[in-house]
């Protein structure tokens, strides 16, 4: 039997073949110019099924799908984005508690008036949850970037400083952390901060951020 | 240019050829469909690497838009056969990894175009049938040897000679 021949009982059963036997047939040139041949016979004959059966109709229907869909996401962030505002909420308050039994035993006397004091402190250092990823706004008060890919939030961050981001390598784009960002501080600074995290080596040169 | 309805224009405007080429990659008609929506769905929730991209054509004084979006198609289209293991991405007749990458949309394009030209000009008729019952309705070559009442291997020969005048086809135009 020739080669081809091979490849194609081959394809006709591609499960039945190891990875390794698929390289090894298809370092034969032969059988990879017959095999792409296929390939764009088959490409071919979709281009033109595209052109037939993509009419103005389906493309109506598909736009109204990604409507529907991208609104349904909608909701279901901002009501996970309620929840998890609570759940700092609560966080905050437990915090507060905390803050306060332990004040409390070291200053009974004047326990009263020291819970009443982390309170209003509590308060006016409230966070704002990081709005998304939609508005290009900069905020003034501190931003939370919580489980929020580094190759998002750099970008927002560096915007504001002007300055701009270089990813040295693929893997640290992908990075998530929480870190809080006061915009209110120096680049320097929040650079700094970045470099607090192991895994990040982060550089600032000349209105550049260099990430590693 | 944040707007829904200006995502909706370009969504109007360029989702014929955004599906053709997710089709001509993946050969498979709901996953390229899923690949465009997931496209658009993108820009819907974050538009400003599209801003960025009519900022740059706006300044270059060319409309760079749908190079964009197509860009995202073959890059989705991309991520979708690496994840499949060598014997799925036969199964689905993927092309092979370098030439996925290398080719343009607006070379597999024409290539696409000469083949079908090359497909309606194929003789003798059992050649033409075959391509068409395995390329296009999925039939398997033992299903067409039984149509045609034929061997296997009958029919690879058929297959073969099909083939070797599209390949003729391709290579004598590409050279014109």
């Amino acid at each position: 039997m020739n080669k081809t021949d091979l490849l194609l009982q081959m394809m006709e059963h591609p499960q039945a073949y190891s990875a390794d036997e698929w390289q090894q047939i298809l370092l034969d040139d032969e059988c990879r110019e017959l095999y792409t041949l296929m390939s764009k016979t088959r490409s071919a004959i979709d281009a033109a099924r595209a052109e037939e059966q993509i009419t103005d109709q389906v493309i109506d229907e598909e736009w109204q799908k990604l409507c529907a869909t991208t609104h349904q996401a909608a909701r279901h962030t901002s009501q996970f984005r309620k929840i998890a505002a609570s759940v700092i909420g609560v966080l905050i308050v437990s915090g507060i508690a905390l803050a306060a039994m332990h004040i409390a035993r070291q200053h009974q006397e004047q326990k009263a008036m020291k819970v009443a004091d982390t309170t209003a402190a509590a308060n006016s250092s409230s966070f704002t949850l990081h709005p998304s990823l939609t508005e290009d706004t900069v905020a003034a008060q501190p931003v939370i970037y919580d489980n929020i890919p580094l190759e998002k939030m750099l970008p927002e961050i560096a915007a504001h400083y002007d300055v701009k981001v270089t990813f040295a390598n693929e893997e640290v784009r992908a990075f998530r952390f929480r870190f809080v960002w006061n915009p209110q501080q120096g680049i320097e600074q929040v650079v700094s901060d970045l470099n607090q995290f192991e895994r990040l080596r982060v550089t600032l040169r000349d209105k550049e951020i260099t990430v590693e | 240019m944040t707007d829904r309805r200006d995502i909706e224009r370009l969504f109007k405007q360029h989702y014929r050829q955004m599906y053709r080429l997710a089709a001509m990659l993946l050969h498979d008609d709901a996953e390229s469909k899923d690949v465009v929506h997931d496209v658009f769905a993108q820009l819907l929730i974050d538009s400003r690497s599209l801003k960025e991209r009519l900022r740059e054509g706006a300044t270059a004084g060319k409309d760079t838009t749908q190079a964009f979006l197509l860009t995202c198609v073959r890059n989705r289209c991309l991520n979708v056969m690496r994840n499949r293991k060598i014997q799925e991405r036969i199964q689905r007749l993927y092309l092979l990894d370098l030439e996925t990458t290398i080719l343009s949309e607006s070379q597999l394009r024409e290539e696409a175009e000469r083949l079908s030209e090359g497909i309606r000009q194929l003789q003798p008729p059992v050649c033409h049938d075959i391509i068409l019952w395995h390329f296009r309705d999925g039939l398997t070559f033992s299903e067409i040897a039984r149509r045609l009442q034929v061997s296997e291997t009958t029919v690879y020969k058929h297959l073969r000679r099909a083939l070797e005048s599209l390949r003729v086809q391709l290579k004598t135009q590409e050279s014109v």
